[in-house]
């Protein structure tokens, strides 16, 4: 709710920022797991994404050609190895205006899917 | 089991401003995290290293980046952050 010249206005928080001229300092966080699973990188990616559009269908979620994948513009999945090597990186990042509902959910998914090689096997059990 | 559905329903925070490197180390000493280095970046930022817990803040003027797999440091390392900027 922003005042100014004496009109009330209901404003998103950027806009209003903006409006007011405070330099938005953005935060993000990354965070890099390890994930056994046997195939290329982009497979895997796949899955994960398969995995994520089942759980977060409401939300908007991209795959790009490299298998990158970004959901609702704030989170981005990376995954990258090599074929032959069954162990996967799974690189998560995030902004801070990302609910901890997301976030506890991405990290759990990547958590759980750690302890299986059938990803999203396990994901309801979280 | 926790449901897939239990959101926490806080508002997000909104940050604005820019971070005093060294007011934010100190602030990290204060709370026990001492093995911290901070390197100056190519584009006039810092590099906050944490050589133990292999983490790294990036400082620059509009944004910051934490990369850090521990979650309950980077909790940590996110509300120390935050009492370095203005909030909406």
């Amino acid at each position: 709710l922003v005042m100014r010249d004496s009109a009330l206005r209901l404003m998103e928080p950027r806009q209003a920022m903006k409006e007011l001229g405070l330099p938005e300092h953005e935060i993000r966080f990354t965070s890099t797991l390890t994930l056994e699973d046997d195939g290329q990188p982009t497979k895997t990616a796949d899955k994960i994404y398969q995995l994520i559009k089942r759980h977060f269908g409401r939300h908007s979620i991209q795959q790009s050609s490299d298998g990158n994948i970004s959901l609702s513009e704030s989170v981005l999945v990376k995954v990258s190895g090599v074929d032959d090597d069954i162990e996967k990186e799974i690189l998560v990042s995030w902004s801070l205006q990302v609910s901890l509902c997301h976030l506890v959910k991405l990290n759990s998914m990547s958590l759980v899917a750690m302890s299986s090689n059938n990803i999203g096997s396990n994901i309801l059990s979280v | 089991k926790r449901k897939l559905d239990s959101c926490d329903t806080r508002q997000p925070t909104y940050a604005w401003g820019t971070v005093d490197v060294y007011e934010f180390v100190d602030n990290l000493k204060k709370q026990a995290i001492t093995d911290v280095t901070v390197e100056d970046s190519p584009g006039g930022g810092h590099t906050v290293h944490l050589p133990s817990e292999d983490s790294l803040i990036q400082i620059e003027d509009g944004s910051t980046h934490i990369i850090c797999g521990n979650e309950s440091l980077r909790v940590q390392l996110r509300d120390t952050l935050l009492k370095c900027l203005e909030k909406l």
